[in-house]
């Protein structure tokens, strides 16, 4: 953090003087207000607004006295789209004004959310190559405004800049020309070798399968033991964390994409308020697409803090929540920044551990991907398995990848970005339904690593079937696209990963659901082996081969079903350690999931299936029960984090009451 | 070893399993080639690693001192070279003991990773491995509520991490047994398991048969009585004392069900037993233990030489050896 210097505190000083003069605080709380700054490094106005001692209206209008700058409100007076054209508004969040109109005379009339310090407004000068009239205006009017005057190049950006940017990296097109013929040369090779050797090219593909089973569980064991040998290793302590300062901290944004949310909008408040991190540089961005009016009146409607704000996703194709986090990522100033859904309860350290981790990583380390797990356990089968599963992939499996220096596909939730490097990328593709595992892909593609932090996001498992199924096609559908636009350029991939990670990348990605779409087959033929006598198996395959089947039957079901029990019981869930001999059923819900991706894939490759959250039928209490450690420390109402981080009323001086 | 594995071999495709049993070392038979000789050699090669694995965790002097019982005991030799099956399950059961202990004694999950597997292998060399993880199992609930924070259902997650892969291999190749030889639980005509369930004394009889026998086993083995008194005085706690017994117990119990374990087996297995416990108590970081640990180790040895029945084969061995 730069050192105030005497001129800004005089601004700061003399701001605070004049919302005292003119009533809006009292000379107590502007005292506080000042500590609150200095402890935080941020500037007054950040921490008027966001402790809500003083209205942003009123704010800008004090600060607009205070420099003379007179105050213009952007809702009345909408800038001229014209003037927008060519300018980039990342720049302009970063800086704080918009362009209003061209004058008579040539200049342009810019409103600015800040002190027009001599520099910043050379810099508006540089990138309009105008004189300037200034006004004075609300960081949220600046944002609106940018919203609403470039609309479509925000959603242009969204929705095609990383096609633009790099088609080869998008889904836009899932099957690149090659990649089709590829495809219709390959299965008409193996119809004519059906065709002519019928029991060859059934052993012949029989052996490739058995191979690949063989190779995927071998892969994922090593990969889960390399994970179980660092269980005791803590990527970031509480130490770590207890000696990061307040004022040290940069501003970081949060992302929070929601879709016919309404009922859970609140609960996602409440969770976020429990982060521990200075609010003054705490950025929550609430994504909601403009046509979900039920959500968006669910947000306004319950009195939102004021470090929470809005932002309407404009309509357009295609309707996914990546889109959406790109729209944020337009507007995003923190220099780092995070996804969480809407049901998500994440531990209150998680940005600080993120940041320590960043700064251990490197400018190479472009995102850390915090453990994800559940919260309504034990409410049937379904969660149960699903929290073995997470347990197993995010407690063994990420951190054994991290280990092993292999590519990590992200959790949908709970990925911490430098907000820059995320930039760099380009975003997310809003044409892969897992967008999330692409990204994490994608920059290990581009020579950028992926870390884990001991840290855990609790969030609702799916418990209805139905939903569960929809839930799952999307992911196997996105892990499905994510292969096939990784292995565009096959070459490329080895000659900047390296040939280990290239084949981590294969075993992992397009493995799985591979392996999904074999399980139900698989099954069937180990269900007719049960009637058929064994020396008519040992007729049609060499011994050999049979060994390699019945090693995958019999060791590799034992290995995986292993894994998940020594996942569940790390995580101390150890009603689910005898539960995970139900995997073999789950898995079969996992096949039937990844035919409907497959079918998807070829004749809705971009749609979204929306999973429905708030279904789960524990009461708010049971589920705050369910999460560890989110009993609220003694004497802190509500399970609100400590005084630093969040002003608790009790903290700033309310005004004495006349005599 | 070497017939059962040209037995094994002989039929059409895998018509034959039921003779590929204990699985483990009739498959090193199968692939090894020079029959009797590379079985022995691999024996060797077992034992060096048991060796290995203790030099690792407690260093090169204590584990002479402490394993002088197993150095210096002519029965010791024959064992080590030329019993494959035992000394290929206790190879496999040394590094579970470790493993359990990571996981019981510091509540790491990857010790329990290690002592599921390795009990695992250890059946596919000795059927009677599922008593070890019987013991282990047992032994879980006396770590305390606090470890498995409260948890009631703690112990039995435990025990099923530590149990279900042995009995998923026992299931496993029961399974391809009955599929391709058509019999189950296949061709148990082998020692150690020869005569599992048949009872030959009787019931009663047998029961208390193998109790004498497995006490008698623990008198024998003066280094693990040594540790058991040790570290009652060192924790002052009964509770561990009693755990100690349950080997004991699981002892006499796979002699009566009718696994026939030799003297030579027990001796063995108590000795890596007491190792694996000194181990995780440090017990011989305090000189006044050290010495009475070593002096065990010691008069056991003695016992050995002179008081331990001989096994099958030795005494030939012996003389073809020492001649």
């Amino acid at each position: 953090m730069a050192t105030v210097t005497v001129a800004r505190d005089t601004w700061a000083e003399q701001l605070g003087d004049i919302l005292v003069a003119n009533g809006k605080i009292t000379a107590e709380q502007r005292d506080w207000a000042m500590r609150a700054r200095e402890r935080a490094g941020t500037n007054l106005s950040v921490i008027l607004i966001s402790s809500g001692l003083v209205p942003r209206l009123v704010l800008f209008q004090a600060l607009a006295e205070l420099t003379r700058v007179p105050f213009i409100d952007l809702v009345k007076t909408p800038p001229d789209p014209e003037v927008l054209t060519a300018l980039d508004a990342e720049q302009l969040i970063r800086e704080g004004w918009v362009p209003v109109r061209e004058l008579d005379d040539g200049r342009v009339l810019v409103a600015i959310a800040r002190v027009p310090r001599p520099p910043l407004v050379a810099s508006i000068e540089r990138t309009l190559g105008r004189t300037l009239v200034l006004n004075t205006t609300t960081d949220w009017d600046v944002r609106r405004a940018l919203q609403s005057g470039m609309r479509e190049e925000m959603l242009d950006q969204a929705a095609l800049g990383l096609w633009r940017r790099d088609a080869a990296q998008s889904a836009r097109v899932n099957l690149y020309p090659r990649q089709r013929i590829g495809l219709v040369i390959a299965l008409v090779l193996l119809g004519v070798c059906a065709w002519l050797w019928p029991w060859g090219t059934l052993q012949a593909v029989s052996v490739t399968i058995a191979f690949g089973f063989m190779f995927g569980v071998a892969f994922k064991f090593v990969v889960c033991m390399t994970g179980a040998r660092r269980e005791r290793y803590q990527a970031v302590s509480d130490e770590d964390v207890a000696a990061l300062r307040d004022e040290d901290l940069p501003v970081y944004t949060v992302l929070a994409p929601m879709f016919h949310e309404a009922e859970v909008v609140h609960q996602l408040v409440a969770n976020l308020a429990k982060l521990d991190y200075p609010v003054a540089k705490l950025e929550v961005l609430l994504l909601l697409e403009e046509d979900d009016e039920e959500t968006i009146s669910a947000a306004k409607g319950g009195g939102l803090p004021p470090w929470m704000t809005i932002v309407t996703v404009p309509r357009g194709q295609p309707q996914t929540k990546p889109k959406a986090c790109n729209i944020g990522l337009f507007l995003a100033k923190g220099d780092y920044l995070v996804i969480f859904d809407a049901e998500d309860k994440p531990d209150p350290d998680q940005l600080k551990k993120a940041i320590v981790a960043f700064e251990r990583g490197g400018e190479r380390m472009v995102c850390v991907q915090a453990a994800l797990n559940y919260w309504n356990v034990y409410e049937n089968f379904l969660t149960r398995m699903f929290t073995a599963e997470y347990s197993f992939w995010f407690d063994y499996m990420l951190p054994g990848l991290d280990a092993l220096h292999l590519p990590i596909p992200l959790g949908g939730t709970s990925n911490h970005f430098r907000t820059e490097g995320l930039r760099l990328l380009g975003g997310w593709d809003p044409f892969n339904v897992t967008e999330d595992a692409d990204l994490g892909i994608r920059a290990s593609a581009l020579g950028y690593s992926v870390g884990v932090i001991n840290s855990t996001t609790y969030e609702e498992a799916n418990k209805n079937l139905g939903n569960w199924i929809r839930q799952r096609s999307r992911w196997v559908k996105g892990y499905m696209q994510t292969s096939l636009v990784h292995a565009r350029h096959p070459w490329a991939l080895i000659r900047v990963c390296g040939l280990r990670q290239t084949l981590g990348f294969a075993l992992l990605i397009a493995g799985t659901p591979l392996s999904f779409l074999f399980v139900a087959p698989l099954w069937l033929l180990f269900g007719i082996s049960l009637l058929v006598p064994a020396p008519i198996f040992a007729g049609i395959y060499p011994g050999w081969v049979l060994w390699i089947g019945l090693f995958n039957l019999l060791v590799g079901n034992a290995l995986m079903i292993y894994v998940s029990m020594m996942g569940a019981f790390l995580r101390q869930r150890y009603g689910l350690v005898v539960w995970a001999l139900l995997n073999p059923v789950y898995w079969l819900l996992h096949s039937a999931a990844s035919y409907k991706a497959l079918w998807q894939l070829i004749t809705r490759p971009h749609y979204w299936e929306k999973t429905t959250h708030g279904i789960s039928a524990l009461s708010a209490s049971e589920a705050a029960a369910a999460v560890p450690g989110s009993a609220a420390p003694a004497g802190v109402p509500g399970g609100t984090p400590p005084a630093a981080a969040r002003p608790v009323a009790a903290d700033i001086p309310q005004p004495r009451k006349p005599l | 070893m070497v017939n059962r594995g040209h037995l094994a071999t002989s039929g059409p495709g895998l018509s034959n399993l039921e003779y590929v049993y204990p699985p483990l070392p009739v498959l090193l038979s199968i692939t090894l080639p020079g029959d009797q000789l590379s079985l022995a050699i691999c024996a060797c090669l077992f034992s060096g690693l048991i060796a290995s694995v203790l030099v690792r965790r407690i260093g090169l002097l204590r584990a002479t001192l402490l394993g002088l019982p197993l150095i210096a005991v002519p029965q010791m030799w024959f064992f080590s070279s030329e019993l494959l099956p035992p000394v290929v399950a206790l190879t496999f059961l040394a590094v579970a003991l470790f493993g359990f202990i990571q996981f019981a004694g510091y509540g790491e999950t990857y010790g329990g990773f290690i002592a599921g597997l390795a009990l695992a292998a250890c059946y596919a060399a000795d059927p009677g491995a599922f008593l070890y993880a019987v013991v282990m199992c047992l032994f879980v609930p006396l770590l305390g509520a606090e470890r498995y924070h409260g948890d009631p259902q703690g112990p039995i997650g435990a025990a099923a991490v530590i149990a279900f892969p042995v009995l998923a291999m026992a299931a496993c190749w029961s399974f391809l047994i009955w599929k391709f030889s058509g019999t189950w639980p296949g061709n148990l005509d082998y020692a150690p398991a020869a005569h599992v369930l048949q009872f030959p004394d009787g019931v009663l009889g047998g029961l208390g048969h193998a109790l004498a026998s497995a006490f008698a086993d623990l008198a024998r083995s003066t280094l693990y009585i040594a540790t058991v008194v040790v570290l009652a005085v060192h924790r002052r706690t009964i509770v561990l004392g009693v755990g100690l017994l349950l080997p004991v117990l699981a002892l006499a119990l796979a002699l009566w069900l009718g696994y026939a374990y030799s003297a030579i087996n027990a001796f063995y297995m108590f000795v890596l037993l007491a190792i694996a416990v000194i181990t995780h108590h440090r017990l011989m970081d305090r000189p006044q233990y050290a010495t009475v640990l070593v002096i065990a180790a010691v008069v056991q040895v003695i016992i050995g030489i002179e008081l331990l029945p001989p096994t099958t084969g030795f005494t030939l061995w012996q003389h073809l050896m020492f001649r």
